[in-house]
């Protein structure tokens, strides 16, 4: 067999994966989610949202070791989130280094995400768009549609080569865009760069090493409360407890495998109560007391799903 | 004397500016403009006191409860769309916004006064559309009661602004779930850093 024939024999095996490869949009999802967290980059975005602009750099670095991660703001005042695998730190706008407590609840969301696809897709259609570029390089859209008006859209345009996305969009249901995030320059690399991932770690040290207490541990003990009649496609992913307050807070995470919205309760503060809606870019809140106690939603969501959540707040008829 | 074509050139960047603080830039309008952003001073400049500005409709108009809202979101489900959901393909588009307030008081731009700014303002309550009630139905069923519930709840007169302050630690910790949730956008941790000016704004 001559090589061109072997080249093209071997065309027609892959061809079929291709085609399927490119008409499955949902599973581009999933792409999209393992080049976020595979692959090596570098690059500065500008990040839009309810009427602010700032622009930050990323870089990116996933050896066999795991994932490194800086992200520093580029305009007003310096803030910047370091990652050493599970270990993040940040320094936020008051110069007060700290460190994030998500990462110990990494894999909190068990069969909830993108693991689902098939219920994804009963509450949002997903569709190519057409191709265009971001940043010099080539990319295609995929256009994520809410069927209901109680969730956003999405649009991400994905680079062609590595799905990587390098522009994305929420939407709201009249169109109007609530966040919005644009590579400006991007680079990326084959493997990991030494250099980069040892600058990341000592980095990482030097702000670990300012940062005090770490942050309340949370606890999943006692599920005192929860939420009866949730919107369609919503269920809870993650509890915890925070011990802060003097009976603690609960924080209570939903989400419809895209969305995700927060619930909290705690004791009210008597003469203090937070009461209303406050909606910056595409996060929602909602606050009301409700049993002597006040409940706070914040979701990216539209405020009627906030709102719906928020009011179906109630003690745990599990509680013993 | 300064290059007119260089003032004009300023001129029609900042009404891109103001149409993009509005959210009526079209998108590929939107992302030539944030290119330029990154690359040219002056218009940051502009950008800064645009957000000033934002700054100040965000603050300046009180983001009261609006307790009418559980009574329109109950009157929405009532009126709901009969097609809504009801095939497996994409619901139709919704045409981007075209004839709402915010729009047709755009043509001030943003040089507007906070009196504007207060009819602005209007559009930042995030309620739902009555006429838009493409909102499932079946599962949405108990809706009303628990409106009625809300309204009871929180009368008006109680109401106040919710102050973004007393909201940083609920955002915060939300913000950082960023990377458990399953949708892994990019960057993570934007919201994180971001979130952190609203602190040092005020």
């Amino acid at each position: 067999m001559s090589l061109h024939a072997f080249a093209a024999s071997l065309l027609l095996i892959l061809a079929p994966q291709a085609v399927t490869a490119d008409q499955d949009p949902l599973g581009e999802l999933a792409r999209m989610t393992d080049a976020v967290t595979r692959l090596n980059y570098e690059g500065t975005f500008v990040y839009a949202h309810a009427g602010q602009l700032q622009t930050m750099r990323v870089v990116h670095q996933a050896d066999a070791d795991g994932e490194r991660e800086h992200l520093v703001s580029l305009d007003g005042d310096p803030r910047e989130v370091v990652r050493d695998r599970d270990d993040v730190v940040c320094i936020l706008a008051d110069g007060k280094p700290v460190r994030l407590d998500h990462y110990q609840a990494r894999g909190a969301f068990p069969g909830r995400g993108l693991g689902q696809l098939s219920d994804l897709e009963q509450l949002y259609g997903v569709a190519y768009g057409p191709t265009s570029r971001v940043a010099g390089r080539t990319v295609r859209m995929l256009e994520i549609q809410p069927r209901d008006q109680l969730r956003y859209g999405y649009r991400f345009w994905l680079d062609q080569a590595t799905a990587l996305p390098l522009k994305s969009e929420v939407l709201a249901a009249d169109g109007e865009v609530l966040e919005r995030v644009m590579f400006t320059d991007i680079q990326l690399h084959a493997v990991a760069d030494p250099d980069r991932v040892a600058a990341i770690r000592a980095r990482k040290a030097q702000v670990q090493a300012m940062v005090g207490d770490a942050p309340p541990t949370p606890d999943a003990r006692s599920r005192r409360w929860q939420v009866n009649d949730l919107p369609p496609g919503f269920a809870l992913a993650d509890y915890r407890t925070y011990p802060d307050a003097g009976d603690g807070i609960d924080h209570l995470v939903f989400s419809d495998g895209l969305a995700m919205v927060s619930v909290y309760v705690e004791p009210a503060n008597a003469t203090q109560p937070l009461n209303g809606t406050h909606r910056s870019g595409a996060v929602s809140t909602f606050a009301l007391v409700r049993d002597a106690h006040q409940v706070v939603v914040v979701g990216d969501v539209p405020m009627a799903t906030a709102h719906i959540i928020g009011v179906a707040v109630n003690p745990s008829q599990a509680a013993h | 004397m300064s290059d007119g074509t260089e003032d004009g050139n300023m001129t029609r960047r900042q009404e891109e500016l103001s149409a993009l603080v509005d959210g009526e830039l079209p998108t590929h309008e939107a992302d030539q403009l944030l290119a330029a952003l990154t690359a040219e001073p002056e218009l940051r400049d502009s950008w800064s006191r645009y957000q000033l500005i934002g700054t100040a409709i965000r603050r300046g108009v009180p983001e009261v409860y609006d307790p009418d809202l559980a009574g329109r979101v109950a009157t929405a489900v009532a009126d709901v769309e009969p097609e809504a959901g009801a095939g497996p393909g994409l619901p139709p588009r919704v045409a981007p916004a075209t004839s709402r307030l915010r729009r047709s008081v755009s043509g001030f731009a943003m040089a507007a006064s906070v009196a504007v700014v207060a009819l602005l303002g209007v559009r930042y309550l995030d309620t739902p559309d009555p006429e838009a009630g493409a909102v499932q139905v079946a599962t949405l069923a108990p809706l009303p009661v628990q409106a009625q519930t809300v309204a009871t709840a929180s009368p008006g007169q109680d109401a106040v602004p919710l102050d973004e302050q007393r909201l940083n630690d609920y955002l915060q910790r939300h913000n950082e779930l960023a990377l458990g949730g399953g949708l892994r956008t990019l960057p993570p941790y934007v919201r994180v850093v971001s979130a952190s000016t609203t602190t040092v704004s005020r």
